[in-house]
């Protein structure tokens, strides 16, 4: 009986200490899993939004081609773009962007404050949303002769003992997207000079 | 003696009133638990068909981007309002994982002359995802 009793002391309250044991493992193992969960969403949506970042720089930098040419020939012929909004959504801040000088590390130095090609897609810029900015700067090769020079800079149309042959643009499209992801694509692109030196001002579209 | 095989009694029964409490505990802790890892079963499958969704966006787009500039046809000619059309899309495919439907949008002549804006979108056909995945490029015309 003693022995029963013994028994029946030292198993008051130990079935509720196995069943809150057993609890506090699940809830343990509940919370891990549901931290990994936590943390497989971010890096999928994550993953997810930088693609969509990246596809917007990478295809910006192609707009920013054709926004190029079409500049190149109109600074040619018509001494740059009439308006400081191309399209429906197309910012431009320098009129004649194709002839930019600048020597700045473009991919380094472009941000929301030093566009000064162009943007989009905003006409009134709100950049707290997704945008695009764009940088561009150009060299003009020559042919002289046997010899080939680069020269850094741009130097018209106008005749002189040496032709330019080829302009070489370097352009950097900066895409920002959702939660704060930011892409960079820097490209080197070129443009015949023939192409711009035979443009007339009808071929000037903007 | 008596009063021992009372209190014996006593406490025997007062045992099971407790695994019965402790029983109960369990099950509506266990219960609880039960959503929680509902949940973030639920909430894997969200993230594995997100990635798989965005990969076949991505492969998707980047097969347009690879093709002819003149092959890209804007087939509705609905241009850019048309970009984010899913029923009405300028052509479409199943995923070769039957898993999802991707469409994609054409707008030619798009945000300036001599551009073609691509725009993909890729639907879950379980609709674990609520909303589509979508990307865009901007495709140039070569001189």
């Amino acid at each position: 009986m003693h022995h029963g009793l013994f028994l029946n002391r030292c198993e008051q309250g130990y079935v509720l200490v196995i069943a809150m044991m057993t609890l506090l493992v699940l809830t343990m193992l509940g919370i891990l899993a549901t931290k990994s969960t936590i943390t497989e969403l971010m890096i999928s949506g994550n993953d997810r939004v930088h693609k969509q970042t990246f596809y917007q720089a990478d295809g910006g930098s192609e707009l920013a081609e054709r926004l190029i040419y079409h500049n190149a020939i109109c600074t040619a012929t018509n001494g740059g773009f009439a308006s400081d909004t191309l399209g429906t959504s197309i910012t431009i801040e320098d009129l004649t962007l194709s002839a930019n000088e600048t020597t700045a590390d473009l991919f380094t130095t472009i941000s929301d404050s030093n566009r000064t090609a162009a943007y989009y897609p905003y006409g009134t810029i709100d950049d707290s949303e997704p945008h695009t900015n764009f940088l561009n700067t150009v060299a003009v090769t020559y042919t002289s002769g046997s010899s080939t020079s680069m020269v850094s800079g741009y130097d018209g149309t106008g005749s002189s003992s040496v032709t330019a042959t080829r302009r070489i643009y370097t352009i950097a499209s900066q895409h920002f997207g959702k939660v704060n992801s930011e892409s960079i694509i820097q490209v080197k692109w070129d443009i015949e000079n023939t192409i711009l030196s035979s443009a007339s001002s009808y071929d000037c579209e903007y | 003696m008596n009063i021992y095989r009372n209190r014996a009694i006593s406490e025997y029964g007062f045992t099971l009133i407790e695994a019965l409490i402790a029983m109960f505990i369990l099950t509506v802790g266990i219960l609880s638990l039960y959503s929680m890892q509902l949940t973030s079963i639920t909430g894997n499958s969200r993230a594995s068909k997100i990635t798989i969704g965005s990969n076949w966006a991505m492969d998707k787009i980047e097969e347009l981007i690879e093709m002819d500039y003149d092959d890209l046809s804007d087939s509705d000619n609905d241009g850019e309002a048309g970009l984010d059309d899913l029923s009405g899309a300028d052509d479409q495919e199943t995923s070769s994982d039957e898993q999802y439907t991707l469409y994609w949008n054409v707008a030619e002549d798009y945000p300036i002359e001599g551009c073609k804006t691509l725009r993909v979108r890729v639907q879950d056909n379980n609709n674990i995802l609520s909303n589509a995945i979508t990307y865009q490029y901007i495709k140039e015309e070569l001189n």
